[in-house]
């Protein structure tokens, strides 16, 4: 657990500074840089990575697996399927009414009921089915293993911990206005049809 | 970048004869650098254009592990009683002594809390330059019952956690800004605690942390499960409950732009299994929660949005659900927290602070109606040469000789003074 932990915020914070970087520096190059100053900051007991770890924890499995893929699709040629721009739209909004539920803005709270077992079992399958069918396999495998890892006390005993993330708005926020910026110059062709984009 | 060559490689993504044909072009163009640096990747491409049906009908049995670790792995269903534990009366003459009192004139110290044993209780408090500073430490003073009198171990209290002590033990390890109200987990366990930590910003942005000491030392900190927004923002203030199978509720509270009160349910292991709300669209802080029998509970809560009264919301179904809080209009509140426990009659004694707007006065109450109605039966004296301010915050608890321990603060935040009394003295008074 210590050292999933350790893990996903070195995935994130290489991320990061590789998404900085990669503004003045060539990609392989940012990336290594950022890999090896992740490195010696989580080496040496330094406040920065004390309240780094302070504010996002716990990470889950979403955030630090789209890091990967992100870092993947920068520096390889491998084209992971793209959700499509309505997907992207209600993932943005059924983030924020979570969020907002958990904050007491509805009566009902979202976030309780990642606790309950067989409530939890119907999200993660129906989920995972909705991923199968839409062929998505890194959501479908956070989905699965998210719930694996829930069920057997792994880390968080909430299942939305492994699969949810407060930062993952922000994120889908700033790809959905990217995605409207392509649509409006015309280079995106998925805002009325399921199918993946090249 | 030539992206969307191999959807199908990473996510499985395509069954369509385009995409094939186009995967097909790539490979045998060798137009991607990474699939011809690697021969794995190339025969997994072709693996996948060539049993993309087989591929899909396992995505579909991957969707399925869910409910098959569901159904080989079943978690059992939370039975929602609580543990109500039956009071004997105590044949004792009624008695009320101030057994501690400490001013701290030059710095703050604030939430006195109980953690009691048998034969022996501790206070516990912040101490520090100012609330919410760096310098905040939780003090600590034991109590041992001598001759049926209950008495401080030493003249001086004891630091007992500092936010470097907690932040060195934190999993994973991260920073503490400074902590604030701390409750014992369980009455008679003096090794599990729970803290409100800050990490950064100000209360809205804590977090409640379960924290394993042994011999005085921190030995452990994790935060618990509470909140999807960074798990933020969570506070707890009065004592705990536990239900029948030996879980633990903790009344906590939300304090970051909305505010409720929640009651959070703990395993044996520590873990939250449930949380419930006390309502919504009520600012009703730091629940101070009396069970009454095993299914009935009281709930009675700081009013924190300006209307003057102390808030009671009521769970009838042993906590799993709470009523709307409503205002009480015999109890008037400056925006401040109650104590209290449930007396051997069944009905129940606060300490409050019985004003609208002004907590320089902590007063003691009995209900016998659920709450509805309050006889006021004492107004606790202002001590001579004591700091003028605020007296508040207190903290109530039955000890295993059926005494009564009430703490609080007292000057403003400038002292600690803690009471003993014991029924038949409250009784006498009614």
């Amino acid at each position: 657990m210590i050292q999933y932990s350790w893990l996903a915020h070195f995935v994130i914070l290489s991320w990061l500074l590789f998404r900085i970087l990669r503004w003045v520096l060539p990609d392989r190059m940012a990336i290594g840089v950022a890999f090896v100053v992740t490195l010696l900051l989580s080496m040496i007991d330094n406040v920065f990575m004390l309240y780094f770890v302070a504010l996002l924890d716990p990470l889950g499995l979403l955030l630090p697996l789209l890091a990967l893929r992100n870092i993947a699709d920068l520096l390889t040629t491998i084209a992971w399927p793209r959700i499509t721009l309505y997907e992207l739209l209600a993932w943005l909004v059924a983030g924020v009414v979570f969020i907002a539920s958990a904050l007491g803005v509805f009566a009902f709270d979202l976030y309780a009921v990642g606790y309950n077992d067989p409530a939890v079992v119907i999200i993660a399958t129906t989920t995972s089915l909705y991923f199968a069918w839409r062929k998505q396999g890194l959501f479908l495998a956070i989905s699965v293993l998210g719930y694996i890892l829930w069920s057997f006390d792994f880390g968080s005993s909430n299942y939305f911990d492994y699969v949810f993330h407060a930062l993952m708005v922000p994120v889908l926020a700033i790809q959905l206005m990217y995605r409207l910026i392509g649509l409006a110059k015309g280079k995106d062709k998925t805002a009325d049809s399921a199918q993946d984009e090249r | 970048m030539n992206r969307g060559k191999l959807g199908a490689l990473a996510g499985l993504d395509s069954a369509t004869k385009g995409l094939r044909q186009r995967l097909m072009s790539v490979i045998t163009q060798g137009s991607l650098s990474v699939m011809s640096m690697s021969p794995y990747l190339r025969i997994s491409a072709k693996f996948m254009i060539k049993h993309n049906k087989v591929l899909s009908k396992l995505l579909f049995a991957c969707a399925l592990i869910p409910a098959l670790v569901y159904w080989m792995n079943p978690q059992d269903a939370i039975e929602w009683r609580f543990d109500v534990p039956e009071i004997v009366p105590s044949s004792a003459p009624p008695a009320m002594n101030v057994i501690f009192d400490l001013p701290y004139p030059d710095s703050t110290a604030h939430a006195v809390a109980l953690m009691q044993g048998e034969q022996q209780f501790s206070a516990i408090w912040f101490q520090g330059s100012r609330e919410g500073a760096t310098d905040i430490v939780i003090k600590k003073m034991d109590f041992a019952l001598s001759e049926g009198k209950w008495a401080p171990i030493g003249d001086l209290p004891t630091d007992f956690l500092s936010s470097e002590s907690v932040s060195r033990q934190f999993v994973p390890h991260q920073g503490v800004k400074t902590l604030g109200n701390t409750i014992q987990l369980r009455d008679g366990d003096f090794e599990h605690l729970l803290v409100t930590v800050v990490s950064i910003g100000g209360w809205a942005m804590s977090s409640i942390a379960s924290l394993v000491v042994d011999d005085g030392l921190v030995v452990s900190a994790q935060k618990l499960n509470l909140s999807p927004f960074l798990n933020r923002s969570h506070l707890v203030r009065s004592a705990t409950i536990q239900f029948s199978n030996g879980d633990i509720g903790i009344p906590a509270y939300l304090e970051l732009g909305n505010a409720y009160g929640e009651l959070v349910r703990l395993d044996g292991n520590n873990r939250v299994v449930a949380k419930s709300r006390m309502g919504q669209g009520r600012y009703g802080i730091q629940p101070l929660i009396l069970p009454l029998t095993a299914t009935h509970a009281i709930s009675l809560m700081r009013n924190f949005d300006g209307k003057n009264q102390v808030y009671r919301s009521q769970s009838h179904d042993g906590g799993r659900t709470w009523t709307q809080p409503d205002p009480i209009a015999d109890l008037p509140n400056p925006n401040a927290p109650v104590a209290g426990v449930t007396l051997s009659d069944g009905s129940m004694l606060i300490a409050f602070n019985d004003s609208a707007t002004n907590a320089d006065q902590l007063s003691l109450g009995v209900s016998r109606d659920g709450g509805d109605t309050w006889q006021r039966i004492y107004d606790l004296p202002v001590e001579e040469n004591s700091p003028v301010g605020a007296m508040r915050y207190p903290a109530m608890s039955r000890m295993s000789n059926g005494d009564i321990i009430l703490a609080f603060s007292y000057g403003g935040k400038k002292g600690v003074r803690i009471m003993q009394f014991n029924e038949n003295w409250v009784k006498a008074r009614q």
